[in-house]
């Protein structure tokens, strides 16, 4: 667009619009706000409500998941405690803000993981490992985080750990050209996979993981014996996505997948493992190209991950 | 300018991908080799060239800090890097990209060539998302010209330049830290556009804000 020297305020009024309507530079602003400025800048206009909405969602994950897994533990005080701090917990009388604020200070989720995997002693060496997302959504930074947190706590550490979700467990298609680990809507299975799986990690050719090249390297070439699962039951019930993933790849489990046993609070278990059908389900050999995409959206918009929006009437 | 440099430890690199090999740089670690490598590609200038015409030199690493302008000079398949300080000013053809814009662009990334390259995919960067901006930083991007300042960061975006879109953000952060919504869509001249409705909708949904804690 030209302008004159004349023209400056409507250049600067264009530049304005361009700026603060662009979603990554509203994300990265946004990211540094408090939740309570977040909620104001909810007031601004249409595109400013829809970004502060999204980070502010994020955020409150957090804390919807720390109310939910209290209540269903309420015997380990000890997870709801920050060391940091001798014996503060979240205090009752805190408001909404400090609360998430506490949340996210202390890194609650990352005490849950570390003692969901404690009882994760007799794995086998080679063994998936699925757990949910914990309520981290869309932040891949937040997946990583968590799965290499679950990774050192395993005992075997030839584990690959796979955080569950749709993306993940069916391996959405993506550009090949591009390096997995920059796509941050892809799932799981590809950062995890590049980044975690030891007997890739170094020197590995990062373009080589896309699409089903990906879905290849790791599920043909590595020796899953079986599947841990585990989670928390609140997490589990209340995450639609994860019950969608669950009970897809149940289909390749022996033994009955148990709400009860399987999901109860820490009981982590594992399950032997049908690889053949799983295999089947994610590299069909018949069907027209991309049928096994296709069924992937489908999966995944049967259960649309709306559920964000409850968090508003905390 | 063209063969000043010895890039004898970084023209294999550039052609295969591989890690440098040859015996000048046995005795370092990967980690030492790739920070020479790209200490010795700083020393290679190159030219960009603003929206507006004007010409402006910087290192090649410092460069490659624009994710866009690293694209275009991996698109030219150049294995003789020193040969790249020959070639046109790389054109940036978008109207935030000024002179002034440029300018200052060049003499941050000058500034921070030598940074960790940013990775948002590691667990670190959280912290680093949290920093304060140095004292550099602050005094770079506090630029009296709101004009200035915005075109320095929709340039910075549309290079991909993530560390400076970073700081234009903290910087505008901190500017719109405890305004009201009436304030920031003044400063920022942005638009209202909800209905009187939705307007009331919002502010009903968010009435909590404005409650005694």
């Amino acid at each position: 667009m030209d302008y004159e020297i004349d023209d400056y305020d409507d250049y600067f009024v264009d530049l304005c619009q361009h700026v603060f309507a662009n979603e990554l530079i509203l994300t990265k602003i946004f990211r540094h706000l408090s939740l309570r400025q977040l909620f104001q800048c909810c007031l601004v206009c249409k595109t400013w409500q829809t970004e502060a909405r999204r980070v502010a969602a994020n955020r409150s994950q957090s804390l919807q998941i720390y109310h939910l897994f209290r209540t269903d533990h309420p015997e380990d005080d000890v997870v709801f405690r920050d060391p940091a701090i001798v014996g503060e917990a979240i205090d009752e009388e805190m408001d909404y803000c400090s609360r998430v604020h506490w949340v996210e200070k202390y890194d609650f989720k990352a005490h849950v993981i570390h003692a969901m995997s404690e009882g994760l002693w007799s794995v086998p060496d080679i063994c998936l490992v699925v757990y949910g997302s914990l309520g981290e959504d869309v932040k891949l930074t937040q997946r990583l985080y968590h799965t290499e947190m679950v990774r050192k706590s395993l005992p075997q550490t030839g584990c690959l750990v796979l955080n569950l979700n749709s993306q993940s467990l069916i391996g959405c298609p993506t550009t090949s050209s591009v390096p997995i680990h920059k796509i941050t809507h892809f799932g799981d299975l590809a950062a995890v996979s590049l980044l975690l799986l030891p007997k890739y990690k170094t020197g590995s050719d990062v373009t080589a993981f896309s699409g089903a090249n990906m879905r290849e390297k790791v599920f043909l070439k590595t020796d899953i014996k079986a599947i841990v699962l585990f989670t928390t039951s609140s997490i589990f019930q209340d995450n639609r996505n994860l019950y969608l993933d669950i009970n897809s790849l149940s289909k390749f489990m022996t033994g009955t997948l148990n709400n009860q046993t399987a999901f109860g609070g820490y009981n982590s278990a594992y399950f032997s493992f049908n690889k053949r059908d799983f295999l089947n389900y994610l590299v069909p050999n018949e069907g027209p190209p991309g049928a096994d995409d296709m069924e992937a959206r489908e999966l995944i918009y049967i259960y649309p991950a709306d559920y964000t929006q409850d968090l508003f009437d905390i | 300018m063209n063969g000043e440099y010895s890039l004898d430890t970084t023209e294999g690199m550039a052609a295969s991908g591989d890690p440098p090999t040859n015996n000048a740089v046995d005795d370092y670690d990967a980690e030492e080799a790739l920070e020479r490598q790209r200490e010795e590609e700083n020393k290679i200038k190159i030219k960009l060239k603003s929206f507006e015409g004007g010409v402006y030199e910087c290192g090649l690493t410092a460069a490659k800090m624009s994710v866009m302008v690293a694209n275009m000079l991996d698109a030219l398949q150049e294995t003789d890097l020193t040969k790249i300080a020959t070639r046109e000013p790389i054109p940036l053809q978008n109207d935030a990209v000024t002179n002034k814009a440029l300018e200052k662009i060049v003499e941050w990334v000058d500034h921070h060539w030598d940074d960790p390259p940013i990775d948002p995919d590691f667990d670190d960067e959280k912290e680093r998302r949290n920093e304060e901006l140095s004292h550099w930083d602050k005094q770079f991007i506090d630029i009296a010209d709101q004009g200035e300042l915005f075109d320095i960061i929709a340039a910075a975006n549309f290079m991909d330049i993530k560390g400076l879109v970073e700081v234009g953000a903290k910087h505008i952060c901190n500017k719109i830290k405890g305004k009201s919504c009436t304030e920031v869509r003044e400063m920022l001249k942005i638009h209202n556009d909800f209905t009187p409705e939705e307007e009331a909708a919002i502010h009903k949904e968010n009435e909590w804000i404005y409650a005694k804690d």
